[in-house]
């Protein structure tokens, strides 16, 4: 039966402080996976809670960065110091100085955890060749091109071992991957350079449902555009900072959705969007009311099978109390929209 | 050939700094302790530069980015949503503009702001210093704006005379991180009575500079030196590259710098230092200060 309307996360959650406090110190000690599964199981149980349909890898509590959990694990990147992101955020930004390869897989830990567990309304987030190779400062490679797929060669072995542990524990299940890729529209002129190394990112893997997440983007329309070029079953993207927090569902009143006519003219594939529904850089609880006028809006450009609802991106720059309400309430609006379809 | 070493924007923080800084946006700092600890960060970084004979701006330590502390001390601009800096993975808050009615705070004093660090807009201080502004035409391409360019550059650049004025700067560096289109025009006429370094992005067109600045440093490129050489007292290039971890040489860039032809001639980076860890941006600091030597 089709499920409508799947209510989903999207990667990052708050950590614990038992966990953040210490997380550098005991990276890749017992302590740290005994913490880091701790953390993994509370997040899921408050998902539950909150109501998700898909509980991502619970908040990836192993992970402290997705630039910086990865490029860890690769060789040939050096690390020289913090870059700014945002106001006082820093992420480590790393220098391609040599060829790359694996040093060790990014997310076979966290993955056999969550079979451990039983686990299986699980999605994984991967982060992109094309943003890999735009967060880091490349001294090696000749020119961009060539360093995304360096990237995306290593994604696919990554994603090749995550899918043959899946399938130990569920052979013929679909694993969901999300490949995070926020970097996607910020050169407008090489979204070949996007298109060609996600494609080869997931080349030769066989029944796995792939999407992208894409947030803060300037122009979404320089994805719409090429997106049935790209081997991916949806788009999870962030819309909700970008509208207004007046309630309706006129075009006036929800700017920041309405670009979603452009992508429905051009989705001859019928990939899905998760629609980002509650802005995670704002501590205000968007009201019941307000997501549902959301999401209505975009049920009247898009059929309620190619739509999920889940946040703008990940969680974990607010409180776990305020992640929870905002997610209790995605999740409330959505269920009081399906008794109407 | 007499050459001048311009380090302009916003310059990495130093680990301490940052975790300064974390404490107070967690209130665990007032507002007060965490000024004196970005004055004194400033104060090293001049003396670096003074030692060194290099121009410089402030180093905006207590900018979140370029364009918030004008706007929240500017009556009439608000604060909009989070959008992605030009190409980067950095962000900004997208100022929204109805009107500009005039500066609702001394930008010269302490004082606390919301959504970022407290006043003063800078540290006044030594012979090289240089106010850093948003060039208004950046200012209004990252905007949304309800105003058409024209009044909002009159406006605009009239709160700008009154911040250099207040702070009794003689010498600013307008930067413009948004290239050019062919018919855009920057008139900064009303600010002809300061010493203006503008730095721009890309390729000039040769209508883009209402009349002629102390300097426009550009990227270079032989029609952008042309363009430099009309509209600049003394010309500029950019020649470091502040999105490359990878070191320049500096005999190379000697060479470059000599084969121009200009008395005096303004050297500078490609962007600013903030996309670089800050060993590196000290490293490049250091490559500056021996340009020309």
């Amino acid at each position: 039966m089709t499920q409508y309307l799947i209510s989903q996360e999207i990667g990052s959650f708050r950590k614990p402080k038992y966990l953040s406090t210490v997380f550098h110190k005991i990276y890749g000690t017992d302590e740290y996976y005994k913490l880091s599964e701790k953390a993994t199981e509370e997040t899921i149980e408050l998902f539950r809670h909150a109501g998700l349909d898909n509980i991502g890898v619970g908040g990836e509590m192993f992970r402290w960065e997705m630039y910086e959990h990865q490029a860890n694990r690769i060789n040939g990147i050096e690390f020289y110091g913090p870059v700014r992101s945002f106001d006082n955020r820093y992420y480590k930004k790393g220098s391609i100085v040599e060829d790359l390869s694996i040093k060790e897989s990014f997310h076979s830990d966290e993955l056999e955890y969550l079979l451990s567990r039983d686990y299986s309304n699980i999605k994984i987030p991967v982060t992109g060749p094309y943003t890999m190779m735009d967060w880091s400062f490349n001294e090696h490679y000749k020119d961009r091109y060539e360093t995304a797929m360096a990237f995306a060669s290593l994604l696919n072995g990554e994603m090749k071992s995550l899918k043959e542990l899946w399938d130990s524990k569920y052979p013929g299940r679909k694993l969901e991957i999300q490949l995070d890729e926020p970097a996607t529209t910020t050169h407008p002129d090489e979204m070949q350079i996007v298109v060609d190394s996600l494609n080869k990112s997931v080349e030769g893997i066989q029944n796995c449902e792939f999407t992208i997440h894409v947030c803060y983007s300037t122009d979404y329309r320089m994805l719409y555009d090429v997106m049935n070029d790209i081997k991916i079953e949806g788009l999870n993207l962030e819309f909700a900072n970008r509208d207004s927090l007046e309630p309706g569902t006129s075009d006036a009143s929800r700017p920041g959705y309405e670009e979603l006519k452009y992508f429905q003219q051009l989705n001859t594939r019928k990939k899905f969007i998760g629609l980002g529904v509650t802005d995670v850089h704002i501590d205000y609880i968007e009201p019941v009311k307000l997501i549902k006028d959301r999401i209505n809006y975009v049920l009247d450009i898009m059929p309620p099978d190619l739509v999920r609802v889940n946040p703008d991106c990940g969680l974990r720059t607010r409180s776990v109390e305020t992640g929870y309400e905002k997610l209790k309430n995605m999740d409330t609006a959505r269920k009081e929209i399906l008794k109407d379809l | 050939m007499e050459v001048e070493k311009l380090v302009y924007g916003i310059y990495p923080k130093t680990n301490e700094l940052r975790l300064h800084i974390g404490r107070w946006e967690k209130g665990r700092l007032p507002d007060a302790a965490l000024n004196s600890e970005i004055e004194s960060e400033k104060k090293l970084f001049y003396q670096m530069l003074n030692e060194n004979g290099v121009e410089y701006t402030d180093p905006l330590f207590n900018w979140y980015d370029i364009l918030r502390p004008i706007c929240l001390i500017t009556d009439g601009i608000d604060l909009g949503p989070l959008s992605r800096f030009k190409e980067t993975n950095s962000f900004y808050r997208m100022p929204l503009i109805n009107s500009i009615e005039g500066i609702t705070m001394d930008p010269v004093d302490f004082s606390p702001l919301n959504e970022n660090p407290p006043l003063p807009l800078y540290l006044h201080d030594g012979k090289y210093f240089n106010a850093f502004l948003p060039s208004p035409l950046s200012f209004y391409k990252m905007s949304k704006s309800t105003m058409n360019y024209v009044h909002f550059e009159a406006a605009i650049e009239k709160i700008y005379s009154e911040i250099l004025k207040q702070f009794g700067a003689r010498k600013a560096v307008l930067y413009d991180p948004i290239p050019y289109g062919e018919n855009d025009v920057l008139d900064l006429s009303a600010l002809s009575e300061f010493q203006i370094r503008l730095v721009t992005t890309g390729k000039l067109y040769s209508g883009n500079i209402k009349g002629k600045l102390h300097s426009i440093v550009a990227d270079y490129t032989p029609e952008n030196f042309i363009i430099s050489k009309k509209n600049s007292v003394v010309p500029g290039v950019k020649l470091i590259d502040g999105y490359s971890t990878k070191m320049e040489n500096v005999d190379a860039i000697d060479k470059s710098v000599y084969s121009l032809d200009a008395d005096k001639i303004v050297v500078s980076h490609r962007e600013y230092f903030d996309f670089l860890p800050r060993i590196i941006a000290d490293r490049k600091l250091e490559l500056i200060s021996r340009i020309g030597e």
